[in-house]
């Protein structure tokens, strides 16, 4: 019991370094990032004729009360030159009628693109106007499959793989594209940050003013939210190390993704796992490459409300890292695979994958200790303090990088109320949710180890839609 | 043990504080910045919008401080991305009446980089005289980035004195800062686009040789198609696919045998044989209507699809040439 004690401890240190290390690499980054955004990049990417064109592909699953405004917003992104997909995954509402009738789409005789393999597809329609607009109505396979059939039928070399429920801050496209305007041939796939969007003020799909949630479970996801994007995407984007590209958001080179096979249909982790085998054929190329995340183009996701949805998220997110490691296990410490294998995988492996099973054990085993008498309980005691104020230290370390970075970057902030209230409110769940909220979340990513064995899918997400937002 | 946790403790309350203060003295700094530009900005975009409606005004006084420097600048900077012509060379001359000029040229030889690049960046957008001999000084500055905004900034200036100068910084970055690297040759294509073909015909970088066929094929410069030709030829299916669009874009005809022997050579890769299909489609020449035919029937469905619609676009009906799904499903598979 006491070996088991000191190793919960080695643990704790190692995680601390892992950790602390990310936030310092994240810094850097965004302070590099800062340095090569001047004042006419975003201007110049605009009405560059070398920008590269994009298909942005949006797969929608029943969502007929918020498409129509969903794929305006889309049509009127700020970029020179893009189409906008939209693949109705077999909706059992009335989504492919809406948006033939709200854009006047008719049928057209395409035949199906094989580059990628997917679920029959039953129609195609375009408009009659000349809008960059096409709608795909298949058969439903789930969203990677959507995802698939939206890069057969892309016309252009990028594609944007979004959800169709988020939102996309009207220069999202332009400034996650810009790491391919600047590096055309080395950057394989982008991503932007993705926040929240519960309690904002929403019109017609678009973000008008950005507010806090008012309830506690979407305020503990943007603290989550802030650590995941400023803490360690960041982080990991400065050593070429970068995982995940958010499936609500990411820009992706089709060639390489069409080389690769396509977003996997097998895994609840499309996301995480396409990125890996980018790194994996790049690295069996031989080409200088890099997987880039850009701190500053918005994505506004809803997050789940309930406990019910969140838990069902957990567990789903946590089968998908365990899936992605099962499906690449020759990766994990590869040299071969550089940042990627010797460092981003070992750390998802041992901290994000194993990492609830230690905790959750850890305070099992030093409760018994401490209640055997094994274990001094104020020496528990401030262990499990030490604990608490290093994972909210790392939390305020995410704020402080992400209001600096707001500073730096003149990027859109949470809130355009008094900034004081807000700031103090996420300073606030970044205590709060160390006292039950981190422990519940840990309980539902051990469950994601049961739903893993019992090869669970996606399930539903309930979602208010963004679009109905109460103003 | 015991002891060890509580300055642990003790170490991570001190650093939680120091970080909620950094926030703190972060956000106060910022907003006395922003509330103190606030104040001046409407009063400086009077001034500006003022002295440009009216041709006698007199010069605004220089500003006084670095805050009135900073607004000045800012606002100057968002007008002169939407003024042309007169109005715009009688800002410029404003911002050099007012030093504001001179103060960004004082900042290419500022000690961080970052803020050398955004002087060059600034000053590409103000196109001053005052600020030639300096961005020509900057050409050699250790941070390519800087040299690289100079030789912009350069270009928009039309310094014909320095202008193999520019290409010859621009091209040593063309590996490593292709995007830059681009805008520059971007900006000479509108200067002296005499200046590409020169510096495509004498450069042996593979990375320079792509970005000026992008850049001829889609400004259309069609004095440089014979470049494109013997790109299209080069062993780097890269440099030959851009060529290849580069040449449908110019609607070049005189390519047309090619662009045929390029779409039906089966070891070129299949970016450049669907940039050829999709060019002889643009060209419109019937002379490619046999070629398009048999490629329209190859096994590489993206090749198929792309001759296929080539050929609608050469007045056949679309469907006559269904590309093989199942085919192209084996091809792209393997």
């Amino acid at each position: 019991m006491h070996a088991y004690v000191v190793f919960v401890f080695v643990y704790f240190l190692v995680f601390a370094a892992v950790h602390a290390a990310l936030l310092v690499l994240a810094l850097v980054d965004i302070r590099r990032y800062r340095s090569r955004l001047l004042h006419s990049s975003l201007r110049r990417t605009v009405r560059s004729p070398l920008a590269p064109p994009i298909s942005v592909i949006a797969p929608a699953y029943n969502e007929s009360v918020g498409i129509v405004d969903s794929v305006r917003s889309l049509l009127a992104l700020e970029y020179p030159t893009h189409e906008v997909i939209v693949v109705n995954d077999g909706s059992t509402d009335s989504t492919i009628e809406t948006l033939v009738e709200a854009f006047d789409l008719q049928e057209v005789e395409r035949p199906t693109p094989p580059f990628v393999e997917h679920k029959t597809v039953r129609a195609v329609y375009e408009p009659k106007a000349r809008l960059s607009l096409l709608v795909i109505d298949k058969e439903n396979g789930g969203k990677a499959d959507s995802l698939n059939a939206g890069i057969n039928f892309s016309r252009y070399p990028l594609f944007c793989a979004i959800d169709a429920d988020s939102m996309l801050d009207q220069d999202a496209l332009v400034k996650s594209a810009m790491p391919f305007v600047e590096d055309p041939e080395r950057t394989v796939a982008s991503g932007g940050i993705v926040r929240v969007a519960n309690g904002s003020r929403i019109e017609h799909g678009r973000m008008i003013e950005p507010r806090l949630p008012r309830r506690a479970i979407p305020m503990f996801q943007i603290v989550e939210y802030l650590r995941a994007f400023f803490g360690a995407r960041a982080g990991w984007s400065a050593v070429n190390g970068l995982l995940i590209i958010s499936g609500a958001f990411g820009l992706f080179r089709k060639d390489v993704v069409v080389e690769a096979g396509g977003y996997r249909t097998d895994t609840v982790g499309e996301d995480i796992e396409l990125v890996l085998r980018l790194h994996r054929i790049m690295r069996r190329r031989k080409q200088p490459y890099r997987i880039v995340y850009v701190p500053d183009p918005v994505c506004w996701t809803e997050a789940p409300e309930s406990t019910r949805v969140l838990r069902r998220q957990r567990r789903r997110w946590h089968q998908g890292s365990c899936e992605t490691l099962l499906l690449h296990p020759g990766m994990i410490g590869n040299p071969r695979y550089r940042a990627v294998g010797l460092l981003s995988l070992p750390v998802l492996l041992v901290f994000e994958v194993l990492g609830p099973v230690v905790e959750l054990s850890g305070y099992a085993v030093a409760t018994v200790a401490a209640l055997t008498g094994a274990l001094n309980p104020s020496t528990f005691a401030i262990f499990l303090l030490v604990a608490i104020l290093y994972g909210l230290l790392l939390s305020i370390g995410s704020i402080a990088l992400e209001d600096a970075s707001l500073i730096w970057l003149d990027g859109v902030r949470l809130t355009t109320r008094p900034r004081w209230r807000a700031l103090g409110r996420i300073l606030g769940y970044a205590v709060l949710e160390n006292l039950g909220y981190r422990q519940l979340v840990l309980v539902w990513r051990v469950e994601g180890f049961w739903q893993l064995a019992r090869g669970g899918g996606w399930g539903a997400m309930e979602r208010r839609g963004l679009a109905a937002t109460p103003q | 043990m015991s002891d060890a946790s509580v300055v642990a403790t003790l170490v991570l309350i001190i650093a939680i504080a120091v970080l909620v203060l950094l926030i703190l003295a972060q956000q106060i700094v910022h907003r006395i910045k922003r509330r103190a530009r606030l104040v001046l900005r409407p009063a400086c975009e009077l001034a500006v919008a003022e002295y440009l409606a009216d041709e006698n005004a007199s010069v605004p006084p220089p500003p006084r401080n670095n805050r009135e420097h900073v607004v000045l600048r800012q606002v100057a900077l968002a007008a002169l991305i939407e003024l042309r012509g007169r109005e715009r060379a009688r800002l410029t001359e404003l911002l050099e009446r007012t030093g504001v000029v001179a103060r960004t040229v004082e900042e290419l030889a500022a000690r961080r980089r970052t803020r050398r690049r955004r002087a060059a960046d600034m000053l590409a957008e103000m196109r001053s005289d005052q600020s030639r001999s300096a961005l020509v000084a900057a050409l050699d500055d250790l941070d390519a980035a800087t040299r690289l905004g100079c030789a912009r900034a350069l270009v928009e200036l039309g310094d014909d004195d320095s202008a193999d100068h520019i290409v010859e910084v621009a091209a040593a970055e063309a590996d490593t800062s292709p995007g830059a690297v681009g805008d520059v040759f971007l900006g000479i294509a509108a200067w002296k686009p005499s200046l590409l073909g020169e510096a495509m015909s004498s450069t042996s970088s593979r990375g320079l040789r792509r970005i000026l066929a992008s850049i001829i094929g889609e400004l259309r410069i069609s004095d440089h198609t014979a470049l494109l030709r013997v790109a299209l030829t080069d062993t780097d299916d890269e440099l030959a696919a851009r060529s290849a669009r580069g040449l449908g874009l110019i609607g070049d005809d005189g390519s047309v045998e090619a662009l045929t022997q390029a779409l039906g050579d089966a070891r070129r890769e299949r970016r450049v044989r669907t940039a050829a299909a999709t060019s002889l489609g643009w060209i419109g020449d019937r002379r490619a209507l046999a070629s398009l035919r048999t490629a329209a029937s190859s096994p590489d469905w993206a090749v198929a699809a792309a001759s296929a619609d080539a050929l609608v676009l050469l007045g056949e009906e679309r469907g006559a040439t269904r590309p093989d799904t199942e085919g192209g499903l084996t091809v792209a598979a393997a």
